[in-house]
């Protein structure tokens, strides 16, 4: 699949204030996170501001049967807006954390989005036609006099532009006292869960006032929390079985079939930490930041500070592969305690075959591994190298001092404000969303666009 | 390395408002400058994250030094504490845990260290009230030499490098002092805030006026820093977000040993720092 990536952007100024590079944006329009739904033809992408902007797939043109659509947006809503703790006299921040698709299950299409405590339900449907030729009142709707009605006459619906609706269906609030992290909808399409840093709660999509508690890591005494739980995900196939992970960078995975209350796991995936490695950082950086199954529900798909890691659900010992993804920071790690970079949260992704893995990095530097061919990648988005249908160049970085080529980039000039939190990738097609602090980049590999 | 502007680095001209903490600092400071130039002229690819050059004895200094960085930037980034802002908990554990292993390795090191009994006995039993008192309101944190308290100041000149949080911890009096603490920030939740509010409500003299507090009630630094908690962490740094208020029975003999060694490892610690 490594071949080179064009660019594909479509709006890439949509989420940015102004077009031109090096234009202050305002902190609202920090992309906060991009999801594609189950069929990629619809992407959307929240941000801090507590918007969601959705994205269409055109479709593709008649004129050029092998160049895909582009991505365009759809519909814009606000869906959380800031609020007030009043109790602990704390502000709730309206950042989206999470957006979750529901599988499409008649013409309108369903989303999860979630800031720190409430999750909501979005309906987002389309409207092309509307009914005219009312009896009572004219076409702008003011109220006819009805003296001057002389016969009755059939509404008709006639097209009319397309409008999309969005609206909030439910409210899923009250069930977390501390920051919700993660949202994952279950395989069985009627329930979803939502992990906190200490629990994780069961819903079900329809009832909004009763959640059930199926995972509370908090101690008796908050003395003793030395873990906190930092991404939850349901295994794609098994509806009772679902995985989380640790800021100690454990995995446990979980069968609600055994208990009410899965504090017990049935697998713990642990890799056994290397004692010639230990520093004062090895717990922050061993932290995993985002798990992922694969498409198969076979493998599992980590990322924790400076590696992405896949893991086989049979064996718990270790990861069946490490894949090193900015291992040049190692020596720096200090120095990005200091400016708490190394509390970052990098998410990582699948591509539709499970061949290879994506996350992103500092200096709007993103990463593909390839796990077939063990090739890997090193992409920049950004505004200066990404032309539309321009073809991305490889990127190097190479250690300080060392031998540099043309275009290389030093570890030391690396932009560590510039970094690629939020990766995802087209179920199907080798099609992937890259948000770059305020700015939407969606590649494409031009030469093959179906999945091997 | 490009660094976002406005990042707070450690000994970075900040404003202290105590004298005193101003010469604190200035040594403090030119520990890490010379930690930092130590580590950027040592780094030619031989010397690795936790400093181990080739030459054994350097490695060991090194170590230390930039173990005390790591603890100065833990402690600094406790106390930061954005107001209105409820900070991830994820990262208060992390960076708590990190702090816990900075203080399980002094401790390892500090073992067979002789220490001023002395200045124990005589300011451990007041320690082990404000012990017993923070145990249950406080939500820790860094930062307090009780050797320092006794008014022992001539030879203990240097406090660890926490003197950040003493600014906004003004000398006052105890219930006064439970509502700015949340401002001293090492109650990183907000949450602590509320406990505060509500304990601040109560009468506190009554519940603890069997326990001398006459040492707390003049308004001199050593009085803060005696009313201050003890360091390294003994007490729970975050509430229970659930229960408002937990019984005082909670603060057992158990904090109390750990007090004690605490004194140990702070002395320990404070040869080190005058030493280098």
């Amino acid at each position: 699949m490594l071949s080179p990536i064009q660019v594909l952007c479509s709006d890439i100024t949509t989420l940015s204030l102004e077009p031109e590079p090096f234009a202050s944006y305002t902190e609202a329009d920090i992309i906060s996170t991009v999801e594609f739904n189950h069929t990629g033809e619809l992407l959307a992408t929240g941000d801090k501001g507590g918007r969601v902007v959705i994205f269409q797939r055109e479709p593709e043109s008649q004129t050029e049967p092998f160049s895909q659509g582009e991505y365009n947006v759809y519909s814009t809503f606000q869906s959380h807006e800031p609020e007030f703790d009043y109790l602990k006299s704390l502000e709730i921040e309206e950042k989206i954390n999470k957006i979750r698709w529901l599988p499409q299950q008649n013409a309108a299409h369903f989303l999860l989005s979630t800031n720190d405590k409430t999750i909501k339900l979005w309906k987002v449907s389309e409207r092309d036609k509307r009914p005219e030729g009312y009896n009572l009142k004219d076409e702008e709707g003011r109220i006819k006099d009805i003296s001057t009605v002389t016969s009755l006459q059939v509404p008709v619906l006639k097209p009319m532009d397309l409008m999309v609706e969005v609206t909030p269906r439910r409210v899923f609030a009250n069930a977390h006292t501390y920051h919700i992290n993660s949202i994952s909808v279950n395989s069985d399409y009627e329930t979803y869960m939502s992990a906190d840093d200490l629990r994780i709660n069961l819903w079900h999509l329809d009832i909004t006032d009763r959640s059930f508690n199926i995972v509370d890591i908090k101690p008796a005494n908050m003395e003793d929390l030395t873990e906190v739980i930092t991404a939850a995900e349901f295994h794609p196939h098994h509806c009772n079985l679902f995985v989380y992970s640790s800021s100690k960078g454990t995995l446990r995975l979980c069968d609600m079939r055994e208990a009410a209350l899965c504090d017990k796991h049935s697998k713990l995936f642990e890799e056994p930490e290397d004692p010639s490695a230990r520093s004062f950082f090895s717990e922050i950086i061993s932290s995993v930041s985002d798990v992922k199954f694969s498409h198969s529900g076979r493998y599992l798909l980590t990322r924790d500070y400076l590696t992405a890691k896949v893991w086989d659900l049979n064996m718990e010992s270790k990861p069946l592969e490490t894949y090193q993804v900015h291992d040049y920071l190692r020596s720096k790690l200090c120095s990005l305690y200091e400016n708490d970079c190394i509390f970052d949260k990098f998410e990582c992704a699948w591509n539709g075959s499970d061949s290879v893995i994506m996350t992103g990095a500092y200096n709007n530097f993103f990463r593909m591994f390839d796990r077939n061919t063990k090739r890997d990648v090193t992409l920049e988005a950004s505004r200066e190298s990404s032309k539309p249908r321009a073809v991305l160049k490889p990127r190097r970085v190479c250690a300080a001092g060392g031998k540099r080529r043309k275009d290389d980039i030093s570890v030391d000039s690396l932009d560590f404000t510039k970094k690629i939190l939020h990766t995802a990738w087209h179920p199907n097609e080798n099609i992937i969303a890259i948000a770059a602090t305020n700015n939407l980049y969606i590649f494409q590999d031009k030469l093959n666009s179906e999945m091997h | 390395m490009t660094l976002p502007k406005g990042t707070p680095m450690l000994g970075r001209g900040v404003k202290r408002k105590w004298s005193c903490l101003e010469e604190l600092e200035a040594e403090v400071v030119a520990e890490a400058t010379i930690t930092e130039e130590k580590e950027q002229s040592g780094k030619d690819g031989q010397e690795d994250e936790a400093g181990l050059l080739i030459d054994p004895s350097k490695s060991v200094m090194s170590h230390l030094q930039q173990r005390q960085r790591v603890l100065g930037l833990c402690l600094e980034k406790l106390q930061r504490y954005q107001a209105g802002m409820e900070l991830s908990l994820r990262r208060s554990v992390l960076l708590i845990n990190t702090l816990r292993q900075i203080q399980e390795e002094i401790r390892s090191d500090g073992v067979g260290t002789c220490t001023s009994d002395s200045r124990l006995s005589s300011s451990g039993i007041h320690a082990d009230d404000s012990c017993l008192l923070r145990d249950d309101f406080r939500e820790d944190v860094p930062v307090t030499c009780p050797g320092c308290a006794e008014g022992d100041g001539e030879s203990l000149s240097l406090s660890p490098p926490l003197s950040p949080e003493f600014p906004s911890q003004e000398a006052i009096d105890f219930p006064d002092q439970q509502k700015s603490l949340p401002a001293a920030a090492i109650s990183t939740f907000s949450d602590a805030v509320n406990a505060m509010g509500y304990l601040s409500d109560l009468a506190l003299d009554d519940i603890f006026e069997d326990i001398d507090t006459s040492m707390y009630e003049t308004s001199d630094l050593p009085s803060a820093w005696a009313a201050g908690s003890l360091w390294p962490v003994s007490v729970s740094l975050w509430p229970d977000e659930d229960v408002k208020l937990r019984s005082s029975s909670h603060s057992s003999t158990g904090s109390l040993q750990s007090c004690l060694v605490d004194l140990n490892d702070l002395d320990h610690i404070m040869e080190i720092l005058v030493k280098s």
